[in-house]
């Protein structure tokens, strides 16, 4: 089963960038979800901002990728169909009473923990964009910039705006350090990613779980489009999504709805 | 009869810069007698010669006397204003380390003035924690919210340091977050807001079930506040993976 040999580090936005092994919580519920449940599942959210549905099929594809749309999905780190770090854990829960919640229950979290905060600034230049700087704008893109935060998100974003390379360790990139993140000029991660990297990263494994994890674990239940701007059964699979009103021209692979 | 009157304290006064009004209210004119000759305080002038040029003399003695008394203690002056900054200078910082600490969100706010400072953002924070509660297999999640927070005594007043765990966003490190933050004084049992610190970085570590006692005793993940005496100032350090970093963030306490 795939599930059992995804190396689980990438994710819809809230994970390490360093690799851990992933599992699935033993006495889980083991429920898989497509990205178009996913999405469906920000739409309903009474908790998730207009930014964060209107990229809704993004989120569903990188959930999709990093826990195979499995609500049991961890790198003990991470967890959960958006694989929400522990240190976005609503007070008072456990890791486990996480794992265990319905996938409406994990979006709403998610949504109310760091959807907001983390699509605020530079995301929305990102997902208003196709290109910034000549850069393309994929769905891994988004979701790297909102792993990472406002802070090196914008940083990123500015260096491509001025026409440079985006930052890596090897062109004078500032990694996440207490006190970069404090003076502003934190541009990497704490392992050295930039949203171009690991955005392509995140777009890789996209592109991997396309193919891998179209019809889910066997419990999937069925895919509803209705209401998220995926595309649907009759939709492009690899083509570019227009830019319709708040959503960014992305590519997504074959499968991901 | 004639009456000595002078003010040796009238230079000291107008010599020193100003403020240190107890140079001026420690030397009252004052009027000499020679009777009962007490010198240097106390002189009348008799009519009788002798005694009036004795009387004199002790008089310009105790006057000679006062004046030098008035130079050294002008010099004490002057030279403690000097050093008295640069003794405050010295005046170490005082560092508190800022710790998690949970907050029911259904107490009395007047218990707690963690629930004052974040009062605008409790009944959201309540409506979700009652959300989780009603979820199959969350019944026991409690009705709390997490700060963290440092309070702070300076010059006799009391100031808290605050941050929530609500609305946080990534900074790129797992163990840090870019939190709502906000520096408070507290008096008379009200909080008075005196600065909104957005965007405050934490790093600390979760407990199983939040951020807890376990996270307050380990070391390699904190916020610290250092208070200035001197220029009445806090400034915060991070300390990421025990490595430890200045912010660059200094809120004056006014």
């Amino acid at each position: 089963m795939r599930l059992g040999t995804l190396s689980a580090v990438v994710a819809a936005g809230f994970l390490s960038t360093s690799s851990a092994f992933a599992y699935l919580q033993a006495g889980c519920a083991n429920q898989q979800y497509s990205a178009a449940q996913i999405s469906q599942a920000i739409q309903n959210s009474p908790y998730a901002s207009q930014a964060l549905k209107s990229s809704s099929c993004t989120f569903g594809g990188a959930g999709i990728a990093e826990s195979g749309g499995n609500t049991c999905e961890s790198n003990g780190n991470n967890f959960g169909v958006l694989q929400l770090t522990s240190s976005n854990l609503p007070p008072g829960t456990s890791a486990s009473q996480y794992l265990n919640s319905s996938l409406q229950t994990q979006v709403d979290t998610w949504a109310k923990q760091v959807g907001n905060s983390n699509t605020s600034g530079a995301y929305q230049t990102l997902a208003n964009n196709g290109q910034v700087g000549g850069y393309n704008v994929t769905p891994g893109t988004l979701a790297a910039c909102f792993q990472f935060g406002p802070l090196i998100c914008k940083n990123d974003v500015a260096a491509l705006q001025s026409g440079g390379a985006c930052p890596t360790s090897g062109n004078g990139g500032v990694v996440a350090t207490g006190a970069t993140l404090h003076n502003g000029t934190a541009n990497l991660d704490g392992n050295g990613q930039s949203i171009c990297s690991w955005g392509n990263s995140i777009q890789n494994k996209i592109n991997q779980a396309a193919s891998t994890c179209q019809n889910g674990g066997g419990t999937t239940t069925p895919t509803n489009n209705g209401g998220t701007n995926c595309p649907g059964s009759g939709g492009n699979p690899g083509g570019v999504i227009s830019p319709s009103p708040g959503n960014a021209p992305v590519s997504l692979p074959s499968s991901v709805a | 009869m004639s009456a000595l009157r002078f003010f040796p304290v009238t230079k000291i006064a107008d010599a020193s810069t100003a403020g240190d009004g107890w140079l001026r209210q420690g030397f009252a004119p004052l009027e000499c007698s020679a009777q009962p000759l007490a010198p240097p305080f106390a002189c009348r002038l008799p009519h009788l010669s002798v005694r009036a040029k004795m009387a004199k003399k002790v008089c310009a003695r105790a006057k000679e006397k006062i004046m030098r008394l008035s130079k050294t203690l002008l010099i004490l002056a002057l030279a403690l204003l000097v050093v008295r900054p640069a003794l405050a200078e010295q005046q170490p910082t005082i560092e508190h380390r800022l710790l998690a600490e949970t907050i029911s969100l259904t107490a009395n706010p007047a218990t707690n003035p963690q629930l004052q400072i974040w009062r605008d953002q409790i009944p959201d924070l309540l409506k979700f924690q009652k959300y989780l509660q009603a979820q199959p297999g969350m019944h026991d999640v409690p009705l709390v919210a997490e700060v963290f927070t440092a309070t702070v005594e300076s010059q006799g007043r009391t100031y808290i340091v605050s941050a929530i765990n609500n609305n946080c966003s990534n900074t790129g490190l797992p163990n840090s977050r870019f939190c709502p933050a906000r520096l408070v004084e507290l008096r008379n049992g009200d909080t008075r807001l005196i600065s909104e610190l957005p965007n405050f970085l934490v790093s600390s570590l979760r407990g199983v079930k939040g951020y807890d006692a376990a996270s307050n005793a380990q070391k390699q993940y904190q916020t610290i506040v250092s208070l200035n005496p001197t220029t009445h100032t806090l400034s915060f350090f991070d300390v990421y993976d025990g490595v430890r970093s200045d912010m660059n963030l200094t809120v004056p306490l006014n």
